[in-house]
């Protein structure tokens, strides 16, 4: 186990590609780290850092404060499971397990004891001696999970370990790994691109896109105060609302267009209003309210704009209602005992305290929603996500 | 019951009908397109192995105007009696045995050195595939140039170092190793090509993974490498065994059989009695002991594989499988 500090690293492949771009952030001992990011935002190329299995450009990592940028991953002591395809097909789930303490001449009654201990930890004893080609896909991650349990390794990268499988294993595998992670205690990372496994294995994850590190924090800190609209469109169940209105004015009503029609704006805005007369505004679905038509009254400390229902969805316990204004949508999340017709005329209307504001040219955060609905809070369980 | 049971039955037969109306063109159309095939097939392959066969029955003489007369077994009891077999067939064991492990060895060395080279593999494999593709003959007449001891110029380099070179090809000890030494020149890159594919189907995860285990290079290739190869090597090996023990075209060049009897294996002696003496009925005798040989000891190796690699971990053993079946039939 280590604590793990990155410090301005940096990867090009050939001239061309700046992969990593001056990336730093500290893994604290025991801690389960998520690096997130879509494909592309190069966060597998550090991971693939941490492991040793390819070098920085430049910068320095740190595992407890000693550098090991030149030390194979091997001398840095850490396991690795990967995305799929790497167990050794011609050796039973036993001998793929034991392959690390073999070739490091550990007895062979040490051997059987260790691999006994983690088969039974995986649920995998009943697999011990078959080959990876009479194993389904769970299980030869669980297997590839075991490989890399059974030496005790200072850090434990996954790289994206369970993606490959369905969801219902998915998500079993998910809380497995993470009640694994906490009784071992060993560090680890994992890279991902699915904001859920995120949110729901890691304690503290790094948000990444092309190559440049956007937000390190808890799930609830990114979820709650993203730095960027990028980030806070890429984490959560249901990406964020963005909604650019143009031609802010003050008659005496704060108002402004969006998607073409007129949108009453909350008062409170009114200093986070562009020169050029412009708002970047931000709202979760489960921030959005939807009424019928002319059924709520305009107020000073509501947005409210009007379009029309382009579907609604049932998710069983709440109705996800898509939108359409003018070329334009977005989606709310309500309580499921409305019902909405296609193409019926409707109000979407959101509270001042759950809009969030970027710089509608940065994308930066300027102003975080003051009331913010925690992840999991009042959300559908993750399998509609 | 009764009227679910009639009912399915009743709309399913006319179906199965023009089903099987269906089949039966489907059947005509295939035999008809195969017919140029199977006649080709028929005169070139099968007649000439039935005539093979049934000559070696009898007492077949081109040479001598005899009446052919039926000999039954006669023919290969005076084959499996007479010492020029055993000596033949010790040749051709020990000419298989020295050739075709050597050509895995070196061509496992340089498939796992072309592996190696990302840039310009390709330039290099065509290179190393150059002997492969040459005729025998051509092979054959070069190496004898190659060889000769007044103008060859491996013997002047061997000379310029002070090393006296050996008679090569009319030498009785070095004969055979000189014939071993042409075929692993001219089919090591063969075996090459089939390890070099192998190589580059292991997954690179499964490197890393090594890697990540702490497994240093040496360990890497003799646990995991070695063992995800052993299917092509198997491969590589009964392709080559099949080659060898029938090799002919080298020997006819470079030694003709000799000196003496050194090199002359079971291919050359079946020339030897069939066009050098004539004797239809004993050639194709022994050509037939040759064909049971070849397979039983073909089917041998893939046994021994195959109960090794009881459970196959890839699609690869799978060829040696098909294989298999192949030269048994």
């Amino acid at each position: 186990m280590a604590s793990i500090t990155l410090a301005n690293i940096n990867k090009w492949y050939g001239q061309a590609v700046h992969a990593v771009r001056d990336v730093s952030f500290t893994i604290e001992d025991g801690e389960f780290f998520g690096l997130l990011g879509p494909s592309g935002s190069g966060k597998t190329s550090v991971l693939r850092m941490l492991a040793g299995l390819e070098s920085a450009t430049s910068g320095s990592i740190l595992f407890d404060g000693v550098p090991v940028e030149d030390k194979s991953p091997q001398e840095r002591n850490i396991a690795m499971v990967f995305e799929q395809n790497a167990l050794y097909p011609h050796m039973t789930a036993r001998q793929n397990i034991s392959y690390p303490l073999k070739i490091r001449g550990m007895s062979k009654a040490d051997i059987d004891a260790k691999v006994a201990e983690v088969a039974g930890m995986l649920n995998i004893a009943h697999l011990i001696d078959r080959r990876a080609s009479q194993m389904s896909g769970g299980q030869q991650q669980r297997v590839a999970i075991a490989r890399a349990l059974v030496r005790n390794p200072n850090l434990l990268c996954l790289d994206e370990p369970i993606a490959h499988l369905d969801t219902l294993l998915r998500a079993r595998l998910r809380g497995e790994l993470k009640r694994l992670q906490r009784s071992l205690g060993t560090t680890s990372v994992i890279v991902t691109h699915d904001p859920i496994e995120a949110m729901t294995m890691t304690d503290r994850l790094a948000v990444m896109r092309d190559g440049v590190l956007q937000q390190v924090g808890t799930a609830d800190e990114i979820h709650s105060r993203p730095v960027s609209a990028f980030v806070a469109q890429f984490f959560g169940l249901h990406s964020i609302n963005l909604m650019s209105i143009e031609g802010v004015v003050e008659l005496p009503r704060l108002m402004g267009r969006f998607g073409g029609e007129t949108a009453n704006l909350p008062t409170a805005l009114r200093p986070n209003v562009s020169s050029d007369a412009k708002l970047l505004l931000g709202c979760r679905p489960s921030g959005l309210d939807v009424r019928r038509a002319g059924e709520a009254k305009p107020s000073t400390d509501t947005l409210q704009v009007r379009g029309k229902v382009y579907v609604s969805e049932q998710l069983g316990d709440s109705l996800l209602v898509t939108v359409q204004i003018g070329p334009d949508t977005v989606q709310a999340l309500i309580p499921n005992d409305r019902k909405f017709g296609l193409d019926e005329p409707v109000d979407v209307l959101a509270d001042e305290a759950a809009l969030y504001v970027f710089d509608p040219k940065t994308q930066s955060t300027v102003r975080f929603a003051p009331r913010t609905i925690s992840p999991g809070l009042g959300n559908p369980p993750a399998v509609y996500a | 019951m009764s009227t679910s049971a009639v009912i399915p039955n009743a709309v399913r037969s006319p179906r199965s009908a023009s089903q099987k109306r269906q089949q039966a063109q489907e059947k005509r159309a295939t035999l008809i397109l195969l017919a140029p095939a199977l006649l080709f097939l028929f005169l070139l392959s099968i007649w000439p192995v039935a005539y093979l066969l049934y000559a070696s029955f009898t007492s077949y003489q081109l040479a001598i105007p005899i009446p052919i007369e039926w000999v039954g077994l006669g023919n290969f009891e005076s084959i499996v009696t007479n010492p020029r077999f055993w000596s033949s067939l010790s040749i051709t064991l020990v000419f298989a045995l020295m050739a075709v492990p050597l050509q895995i060895l070196v061509g496992l060395g340089l498939a796992l050195l072309l592996n190696g080279y990302s840039r310009g593999r390709e330039i290099y494999t065509s290179l190393f595939l150059i002997p492969m593709m040459l005729a025998p003959i051509v092979v054959g007449f070069s190496w004898n140039l190659f060889l000769n001891p007044i103008y060859g110029p491996l013997n002047s380099v061997l000379r310029g170092v002070g090393i006296s070179p050996p008679a090569w090809a009319s030498s009785p000890e070095w004969a055979l190793p000189t014939l071993v030494l042409v075929d692993i020149w001219q089919w090591t890159p063969f075996v090459m090509i089939v390890l070099l594919a192998g190589l580059r189907s292991i997954p690179p995860r499964v490197f890393e993974a090594a890697k990540v285990d702490g497994s240093n290079r040496m360990q890497t290739f003799i646990h995991i490498v070695l063992p995800m190869l052993v299917p092509y090597m198997t491969v590589a090996f009964v392709l080559r065994f099949i080659d060898s023990f029938k090799v002919f075209d080298i020997i006819y060049i470079l030694t003709r059989g000799g000196p003496g009897t050194s090199t002359q294996n079971l291919a050359y002696y079946t020339y030897d009695l069939g066009f050098g003496r004539f004797e239809f009925g004993a050639a194709g005798a022994l050509s037939i002991i040759q064909l049971i040989l070849l397979t039983f000891g073909t089917m041998a190796i893939l046994a021994l594989v195959k109960r090794r690699d009881k459970a196959p971990a890839s699609a690869a053993p799978a060829a040696t499988h098909r294989l298999a079946e192949g030269s048994a039939a």
